[in-house]
Formats: structure tokens, sequence, C-alpha cells
């Protein structure tokens, strides 16, 4: 198991320069503003992004989505649907091409996220949402039923996984954050387990996996609940089937329809009993920071706060494995 | 075992003399990040309170309100400046003034409700080669070669013997302890950093195992002590082949370990360097146990920590780092404990029906069964419950498409201004 840390950007020379500092081993760009050429990402611009991180020597594991216009119509099944789903195809095989081993993404549109902070103690604010307050408008021209909604993720599933294993690109899927099954009249599929299930079932591949966004999975209704089913019992799930690519690892307070942004190691979730069962069911990728909490004097990118919450992922990595990452004792 | 964060309590002056961050903010920060303790700091120069001479009273209870108008507890104070006592641990002509004034200081420390008074013998302060040196990614490291300092000159007029120092601090240890024992306060040196037997013309005394130990001879008692300083003690030529893990067992064992300096270096011996919390010759995971099965009960803290690239002078983002991982270990432990001891309690009450584990049973180290099995919020930050704060600007789009320049689309029409919201590896 490995240390990561992601960034939406390889142009901020500081912020690799920190990772290397930290010890990271696997670096992911978070919709790296790549130029979209006839709506898809050239070869050319994908390997400098390769380069530049390497430029630090740090290694680029993963790109973590695209411009979200270049996908939409494929995720919600409007008039651009089929040329989207062929411009994602074409740049899934970039990104191959330019030696990158992973493309994760979500599946959800719109974007609309959160309701509001809540006060963690201190005034560190973690971020929060709340559906009874939520009144985000519809977003779509056209009309989406669930159905359908299957019907374009299972269209491209089983579109771009020959695809992807053929150009040596492992795709894992996020779930909806906040994982509702319907958001500005959308309905949103990967919010829960079953959805999950089915997902990884359309096409039994290692090109069809999961981002085990494990924050997003602990803000699923029941997540906190023995036979929920639980945050463990779904990580156990993907894990022993070999789904999971890498782990945004962070925690929550409650699930939907209300939860809130914590520190690593004060929301729902055990995270040395998480960091465990990753161990003992033989995952062999990476855990990262993801989102953190605002606190005092941080940057808006949350330098101060990622850094504790990386801290805090390499202690358990190193404890639950016996073995320093560093290779130092 | 609890956690914490020192710093200078003068807030930390960068070269300009401007201060960096005040002390209010430092206590938010610390608060923030977990802590529940906190140590603060004076440096040679740099005292905590007002005072050329000594302390008063006054002032430090002004000290500790301050700490604790922000939940903290004010755990230990580190240092004086070194011209309060100087004298005392060279056997200068200003000695039993100095000491008048030291026990006056000790007396106002204890009455203002600090358990701890750490401090160092180290009349030359801290030696270092360099404070640049080149450490993983560029990040830079403080570190020690003694052959550069062989030939240092004297820093105070001549050569000193070992048996005159010793003879010095004896003469201290002899008149504080008893006094400090009476006023309730706990007081502990540091090791002298680096542990060379001797720098500038003076000898550092408190070099290695053997002489931890006739310290704490010189007067048996709670308040002859040891300020830990985990980082120190690990450069010791005694902390190889494992002597580092002897130590902290030897004297957490002996209830001498006031509160710790959780921090890591090269090797042992010099030359040294520092290094991340993870990536020096101690296994940091092997040595929390330690701590717990000796059944330690103070505070953790992270110390000084590698300079990585856009971080302040004091070190930020180094030290939440540092800070993350002890709560991590501290969070594993405390865990693995309260495993063993509701196995321990279930086979107890197998064997011995009689056998009753209430909530208020308690483990070993006077951890409550109950508080330490429970979740969630089982960590050593337990935040006051949550509020809702309405904010003018709900929706939120922490992917970082949020720039992008082709992002006209109807998905942001509610978006305000997040996209002034500087964001990275957000979930999708």
């Amino acid at each position: 198991m490995r240390i990561g840390m992601g960034r939406n950007s390889a142009s901020d020379a500081q912020a690799l320069r920190f990772m290397a500092q930290l010890g990271i081993q696997d670096v992911v760009l978070n919709t790296p503003p790549v130029p979209v050429k006839n709506g898809k990402w050239e070869l050319v611009d994908i390997v400098a992004l390769k380069n530049r991180v390497e430029e630090f020597d740090l290694k680029l594991t993963a790109i973590e989505n695209t411009q979200i216009d270049m996908r939409h119509h494929l995720i919600t099944g409007g008039p651009m649907f089929d040329e989207q789903l062929e411009n994602m195809v074409e740049t899934i095989k970039n990104i191959g091409r330019a030696g990158i081993p992973m493309y994760t993404m979500s599946w959800r549109y719109p974007r609309y996220y959160r309701t509001g902070h809540v006060d963690i103690g201190h005034g560190a604010m973690g971020t929060a949402y709340d559906a009874s307050v939520e009144n985000w408008p519809d977003v779509l021209d056209w009309e989406l039923t669930e159905e359908r909604a299957w019907e374009c993720l299972e269209t491209w599933v089983k579109t771009v996984t020959p695809v992807a294993e053929e150009y040596g690109v492992r795709i894992g899927m996020h779930p909806v954050d906040p994982p509702m099954p319907v958001v500005a009249g959308v309905p949103q599929l990967l919010h829960n387990f079953e959805g999950y299930k089915r997902l990884i079932e359309i096409v039994d591949s290692p090109a069809n996996g999961i981002l085990l966004c494990q924050g997003s999975f602990s803000q699923m209704a029941g997540a906190d609940k023995e036979g929920g089913p639980s945050i463990y019992e779904m990580i156990e799930y993907f894990v022993k089937r070999n789904k999971v690519l890498y782990v945004h690892f962070r925690n929550v307070s409650g699930t939907v329809p209300k939860f809130h942004e914590t520190f690593i190691n004060t929301g729902h979730v055990d995270m040395y009993r998480a960091m465990r069962i990753y161990a003992e069911n033989g995952f062999d990728g990476f855990f990262m920071d993801d989102h953190v909490p605002h606190t005092v004097g941080d940057t808006d990118y949350g330098h101060r706060a990622k850094a504790y919450a990386n801290g805090y992922i390499q202690a358990l990595i190193e404890t639950v494995t016996n073995t320093s990452l560093h290779g130092a004792h | 075992m609890r956690i914490g964060f020192n710093f200078l309590a003068s807030g930390f002056n960068t070269p300009a003399g401007q201060s960096e961050t005040n002390l209010d903010d430092f206590l938010t920060f610390a608060a923030q990040y977990g802590a529940s303790d906190v140590v603060l700091q004076s440096y040679d120069k740099w005292g905590a309170v007002p005072g050329t001479e000594r302390w008063e009273f006054a002032d430090l209870l002004k000290l500790r309100m301050q700490v604790e108008s922000h939940g903290l507890h004010l755990e230990a104070l580190e240092n004086v400046p070194t011209a309060f006592y100087d004298h005392i641990m060279l056997g200068g002509p200003k000695r039993d003034e100095q000491i008048e004034n030291m026990i006056h200081t000790v007396r106002s420390i204890a009455r203002a409700g600090i358990p701890i008074f750490g401090y160092n013998w180290m009349p030359s302060n801290v030696w270092r080669t360099s404070f640049h040196t080149l450490n993983r990614g560029g990040s830079k490291v403080s570190s020690y070669d003694h052959h550069e300092h062989v030939n240092a000159p004297y820093t105070h007029g001549r050569e000193f013997t070992e048996e005159e120092m010793w003879g010095n601090l004896e003469h201290w240890i002899k008149i504080i302890t008893p006094i400090a024992e009476e006023e309730g306060v706990r007081l502990g040196i540091h090791p002298p950093d680096p542990p060379v037997k001797s720098v500038g013309g003076i000898p550092r005394l408190l070099t290695g195992f053997d002489e931890y130990k006739r310290l704490i001879e010189i007067v048996d008692s709670p308040s002859n002590a040891i300020e830990f300083c985990q980082g120190t003690f690990s450069e010791m030529e005694d902390a190889a082949d494992g002597g580092i893990y002897d130590m902290v067992r030897y004297f957490g064992e002996r209830n001498k370990i006031l509160y710790v300096h959780f921090r890591n270096v090269s090797n042992p011996g010099e030359p040294f360097q520092e290094e991340f919390i993870n990536t020096g010759h101690v296994n940091m995971y092997k040595m929390i146990k330690i701590y717990q099965e000796v059944g330690f009960p103070g505070v953790l803290v992270n110390d000084h920590v590698p300079d990585t690239i856009g971080d302040t002078q004091w070190g930020h983002r180094g030290r939440a780092y540092a800070n993350g991982y002890i709560q991590a270990l501290m969070d594993v432990v405390a865990e693995e404990e309260a495993t063993a001891a509701e196995a321990e309690s279930v086979s107890d009450a197998a064997g011995a029906p009689n056998t009753v584990y209430g909530p208020d049973a308690t483990v070993s180290h006077g951890i409550p069964l109950g508080e330490s099995s429970q979740q969630p919020e089982r960590s050593i930050f337990a935040p006051p419950g949550p509020a809702m704060i309405e904010t003018p600007n709900p929706a939120m789009l922490p992917e970082g498409d949020t720039d992008a320049p082709t992002d006209e689309g109807r998905d942001r029409s509610t978006a305000g201004d997040a996209d002034s919201r500087e964001t990275g590896d957000g979930s999708a």
C-alpha cells in the first residue's frame, strides 16, 4: 500500500515540490487544464503533463476527471451522447498511450455539492450537506429516466472497457457526492452499494473499477450502521474483488440526508479499522488525502490540513503493514 | 497520553523582527489540529513573559488564562532566558543571586497553576553545523558534524571541567527539588543538543543513558525528572542498537518522563541530521507502544520539523504533518489497548462470572474502558457539537474544472463565487 496526493494542475511547482518532500509515491491530477481540442484531449498535451510531474521525481499515476463539458451528455443521455462517447474513448486511448495507468471519473451531473459549512471545533470549518435546505433547480432540458441513465452508463462501460484494457488503462468510478438518488432532477446511479455492485457487473474486467472515495461512501445511507451496509462491509466487498484503484481517505460525520465533513479522525469512521480491512484483503493501491477542513491561516487549497491528513494516513499505512513507506527502518 | 504543540510564547520572530504569528493564532491552530495541551517555550533571549531576572506570578497566570481561553491546557513552560541561570550552570559570581531568583520563578510557575517546568543545562544553547542541509525533495533540515566544531573558541572564556559542571548541577538540584515538591511543580531537564561530550569549552553533561541515571539519582523525587526530547535522545550514541527504546522504557517505568518531543533523526551519534517523523532511524510506532506500555500519562509534542516549500518559519505545514502522524499512532495504540481490554474482560467473564466490567472500569493506565472503546468520536480530539452556519453561496464544486475556460455550463448556475476557491483533488 502506498501514499498519494492530488492537485488540480501540474503548473504549480510548489505543490509538486511539496509532494516530493513528503515522500508521495503516486500523484493524481484532478481535472487538469488540458486544452480540449475537438472535444478530446490530445496525446501531446497529456505527455506534457506526465513529463512535468516527472521533473519532480514523482509519478503521475492517475488522471481524475476531464472537463465536465466533455462528458455531460454522455452521463445524461443528451443530444451529443454519441459524439462525447467517441471523444472520451479517444481520450482514454491517449491517456493509455501517454503511459498513465489510471483514469478515474465521476458519473454525475450536475456537480452540485454542498449546502453550507459547519464549525467542527475551534473555528475549523467542514463543508456540510443537508437535503432539507437544498433547493437546487432542475438542470436538464431533456427527460432522463433512471432506466435511460443506466443505459448510458452501460453503453459507456461496455464500449470503453475493452479499449481501456487494450491501452493499459484502468478506469475507476467515483461515487456521486452527495450520494442522493436524485440531484437537481437528475437520477444518480452510483449513490449506494447496489449501484456499485451493478456497475462492476456490467463488464467483469480490471479496467472496470472504482475510485473508492471513502468520504462519499461514508456519506451513503446506512454507511454508519453494521449491515447498513456499513462502510467497512463495502470496503471489504470491493477490495476482495480487486475493484479498488485507489482511495480518497477522508472522514465525515453523518450520512445522507445530512452530513458534514470532519478531520480525518473525528468522523463516524474508524480509520484504523478501515485501513486494516484494505490490508487484510490484499489491497495494493494507494491512499490520498482529499478535501479537508479549513483551518486558521491555511491556504484555500488547505496545505496545512492536507499535510495533517497525509501524516495521519502515512502513520496508519506504516502501522498496519508494519513497514516503513520510505525504507527508513 | 495526550497530544500537544510547542511554540515560542512570544510568537516567532522573523529576521525583520516582526511576529510572524501571534500567540492567539498559534493557540487556535493547536486547538483546531486536535491538541489538548500546549507547551510554551522560551529560548535564549526570548522569555515567555517579561522579566530580565525572574518571572512574576501575575504574568504567568495571565499566560495560562490566555491558553485556557482557547480550550487548551498549559501543560508546561519550557526554558527561561539563559541569562536567568547561566551563573548557576557555570558557578559564576552571581550564582546565589540567580538561585534566589530562580526559586522565585519556579514558585511563580507553580502558583500560576502550570504543572511542569522543563529546562536545559546548556549555557551555550543548541549547536548546529547547518540549518540548510538538503533532504528529500529539496526540503531542508538542520545537521551537526562535530568535526566542524572541535576547535570552536571558548564560549565562556575557558575550558570548564565535567567535575565542576556536575557539582553545579548537583548543587542546584538539591536546592530546587524540595522547593518544587513543596510547590507541586515537576521539573525536568532537556538533554544537551547535540549530545556531545563538550563543545566550546563547556561539558554537555547529560549526553547518555548513564548520565541521566546519575541525574535522577541526585535526589529521588517526582520533581527531579526529564524533559524527554526524544529527538536528542535519538542522537545519543547510546541510542544505537535499540538503545533508544531501552532508555524510554527505563525512564518511563520510573515515571521520570514529564513530556516528550516526539521527533526523529537520521542516526545515533554524530554527524546526524534531523528527519521527517517517519524517515529517521527510530520506529515511531514501536516507540509509542512503549510509552503506552509503561503508562506514560503525559503529552507528546511534535517539536521542530524539516523546512518544506512554502511553509512558515515555524513550520505550520510540517508540524501539521507530524501532528497528524502522531495522532494516528495514538489512535492506533488506544484502540489496540481497548481491544485487548475487551478481550480480557470477555475471558475473565467466562472464567469468573462474578467479574463485572462496568462503565467505570479502567484498564491499567487509567483509561476508562467505555470511553476508549467508543465510536465514532473516539479520537483524542472531540469537537463540540456542530452548528450549521449559513453560507450565502451554498453550492460548491470542488473539482478542478471549475476553472476550465469551457465551463460556462449550467452546472455552475448557482455556484456563486465557488470558482474563486482554490481546489484540487476533491471528490467528483
